[in-house]
């Protein structure tokens, strides 16, 4: 939804804002929101947008606020946005960095909002965060300009979504169960030497693969040696340009676990392919449909549900 | 003789589904199952956050990430 120049300096929702923000629960006395009031766009230069890899959009400042059935709005939390803040995968677009967050929000937390100038200390501090953390960006960078409006969300969806991650993450820290392959990942244990590439080389490895028509590239083979020669607590990582046959990897190793787990007379493996974002997962849910073949056996064809939803 | 499925989930809806609930004393205490997945495939690993995906690490023994490296 789209927060109106006016309501940004007010901290007042107008009526038709205010209506989406109360549909379906209009006895609510509050509804909670997340706020992005400072939005900056691409300039898009003689009419087309510049490439360079930088986002089209930015919105820095992200407020968990309350709003009330007079549209007024509360904020609660102010933060900028994780994902514009270093550390990040490299290479990535970052206006500053987390330290830099925390240090300010311990030194300046977010005023009491109780006040009659409530607001205007809110805006304040908005603009001393960013300067804070981010040396006053976009001032001074040509390729943003702020389109003025801001954003607006409810916000209970989000919180649904992290709430298991940090259950599970209390757990972990509360109990501390036995998670070898999370110790290894948060505080590796560097191998010492080389490893023996003949593991590599070794094709009696392959013991499965998903279809009968697409063989696998000469590095790919390479992975799914290493991951058959893992053991417990090991991460293989394997980075490649689109198009090389990362998903057939995907699936041959999936395959090839079976196959050895049931050369070896157990039960088989349980294995869970998962990203972040449902377009990444539906891809993988799409490619299993489609690319594993069918087979001509006793057994051909076992893949649940052609359309994917119940596999 | 068992079949199993190879599940396909985000992150965050993967952790609703590895869990599982007990009666502890008098009241019901939710547990995960740690070090459980024998192999759990992560793609488009560069999209990932790591504390994101991290949750789901303690409950696999494996791991095989997939990214994509962007051209420039």
């Amino acid at each position: 939804m789209d927060v109106p120049v006016e309501a940004l300096k007010t901290g007042v929702l107008p009526v038709e804002v205010l209506d989406r923000v109360f549909r379906g629960q209009t006895s609510a006395k509050t509804v909670a929101v997340r706020l992005w009031p400072l939005v900056m766009a691409r300039k898009s230069s003689h009419g087309a947008a510049r490439a360079g890899g930088l986002p089209e959009i930015v919105a820095p400042v992200v407020t968990e606020a309350l709003v009330d059935q007079d549209g007024q709005i509360t904020p609660k939390r102010n933060a900028l946005a994780r994902d514009l803040l270093a550390p990040l995968p490299s290479g990535e677009f970052s206006i500053g960095s987390v330290d830099a967050l925390d240090t300010f929000l311990t030194e300046t937390p977010l005023p009491d909002m109780s006040g009659d100038c409530a607001w205007q200390d809110y805006l304040g501090h908005c603009r001393k965060m960013v300067d804070a953390v981010a040396q006053g960006w976009p001032r001074g960078d040509a390729d943003y300009q702020s389109i003025g409006s801001g954003f607006l969300e409810l916000a209970e969806d989000a919180n649904a979504t992290v709430r298991g991650m940090l259950d599970l993450y209390d757990k972990l820290l509360t109990d501390e169960p036995d998670a070898p392959l999370l110790k290894q990942i948060v505080r590796p244990r560097l191998a010492s030497g080389d490893p023996d590439h003949r593991i590599e080389q070794e094709f009696s490895r392959r013991l499965g693969h998903s279809n009968p028509n697409v063989p696998l590239a000469e590095h790919r083979r390479q992975v799914l040696a290493w991951l058959d020669a893992s053991t417990s607590g090991e991460v293989i990582a394997v980075n490649g340009p689109p198009g090389t046959g990362q998903t057939t990897m995907l699936l041959s190793a999936v395959a090839g676990l079976w196959v050895s787990a049931a050369l070896r007379g157990e039960d088989p493996p349980i294995i869970v392919a998962a990203s972040s974002n449902n377009q990444a997962v539906t891809n993988i849910i799409d490619a299993f449909g489609k690319d594993f073949a069918k087979g001509d056996g006793p057994f051909a064809g076992r893949w649940l549900s052609p359309d994917g939803s119940g596999a | 003789m068992m079949l199993t499925p190879c599940a396909v989930a985000t992150f965050a809806s993967l952790l609703g589904k590895m869990n599982f609930t007990r009666r502890d004393g008098g009241k019901w205490a939710t547990e995960y199952l740690f070090d459980f997945i024998d192999l759990l495939i992560v793609d488009e690993a560069g999209q990932v956050l790591p504390e994101v995906a991290g949750a789901s690490f303690a409950l696999a023994k494996r791991a095989l990430e997939d990214a994509t490296l962007a051209l420039p």
